[in-house]
């Protein structure tokens, strides 16, 4: 993601076009986490959108400390925790639904690009990531992907650190047992 | 060394790897790898995992094609609604400011701030009326 200084502050200052110029540039980014936090394509779209909407009134708060990349996966991440607490309230399951992903392209591909890039270890990556538990998924998105601190990601998921680090070291075990042959391959 | 101190130090070495953090390792971890060829090719495998998460942040994910009209579309129409509640505001900010002005002069006491309200409310309705947006916006 690279948003200009210029159409941060001209969307601070109301500029509708700046606006637009900034979800254009951004969106597939927040589109990004939201799915690797979420784990399904129709939440992670709910959450993009929200994101943006948040972003109307708040984008005036941010002050430059950060990288504007930094504080939007922060409001990303936060939309997309708020979504799974209200998910997991009503108690609907979700669930990773893979050949939706579009990232994956079709397994019969004669493309020769493309059948490379459902093999690459990215790619693979993600899938895997999808098939964690939501507690393990959420932590090492958050961390190992993203960055963020064990501090951030306590505060926002609710949780103490210690436990954050133990669902970042569960999540790092299984993922490493379920990408065996590709990690090797490496 | 025996074949069970090696599977000991090797339990002892592999519990540290999913750390990532191989500036802690202590020395004795450190002289095992030097000749566990396993524990050596698991490091590597957890190494390979953290460079590939950490390489996924600017890997982006294609979004459907329609998201970026749905959020465009979403984003103006809630500024749109935003602007009218706060145009309206304003408005009723510069009713009351002025009516107040003119009882005063007027020296008009009781029952003001009954008509005062009603007064806003009126224009407040109006206003929103003709920008064709519901009161509720
Ligand atoms: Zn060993």
């Amino acid at each position: 993601m690279d948003v200009p200084d210029s159409v941060i502050k001209a969307c601070q200052e109301g500029d509708q076009a700046a606006f637009e110029e900034l979800i254009r540039l951004s969106h597939a980014s927040v589109y990004s986490l939201s799915l690797r936090i979420v784990g399904n394509p129709e939440d992670a779209a709910e959450v993009t959108q929200d994101v943006f909407i948040k972003l109307l009134r708040v984008i005036k708060q941010f002050r430059g400390e950060a990288k504007f990349s930094t504080w939007l996966y922060r409001v990303t991440s936060n939309v997309a925790i708020t979504l799974l607490r209200r998910r997991s309230r009503r108690n609907v399951e979700v669930r990773m639904e893979q050949e939706d992903w579009s990232l994956m392209p079709a397994a019969d591909s004669s493309d020769p690009a493309v059948a490379a890039e459902q093999h690459s270890l990215k790619a693979r990556l993600d899938s895997a990531i999808a098939s964690l538990p939501e507690d393990y998924r959420t932590v090492v998105v958050m961390k190992d992907v993203y960055g963020m601190a064990f501090e951030e990601i306590a505060g926002q998921l609710g949780i103490q650190e210690g436990t954050a680090r133990v669902r970042l070291f569960r999540a790092r075990q299984k993922l490493r047992i379920m990408l065996h042959d590709e990690l090797a391959a490496e | 060394m025996s074949e069970k101190a090696d599977a000991m130090e090797c339990v002892k070495a592999r519990e540290l790897f999913p750390a990532f953090d191989e500036q802690k390792f202590p020395p004795e971890v450190l002289g095992h790898l030097e000749g566990c060829e396993e524990c050596k090719a698991e490091l590597s495998e957890f190494r390979a995992l953290s460079a590939g998460l950490g390489s996924l942040a600017t890997a982006d994910i294609q979004p459907p094609s329609w998201l970026l009209g749905a959020i465009t579309e979403r984003v103006a129409e809630t500024a749109r609604r935003r602007a009218v509640v706060e145009g309206a505001r304003r408005q009723m900010g510069r009713v009351t400011t002025g009516a107040s002005r003119q009882l005063g002069e007027h020296r008009v006491a009781t029952g003001s701030a009954l008509g005062l309200a009603m007064l806003a409310g009126a224009l407040l309705f109006g206003r929103t009326r003709k920008h064709g947006v519901k009161a509720a916006a």
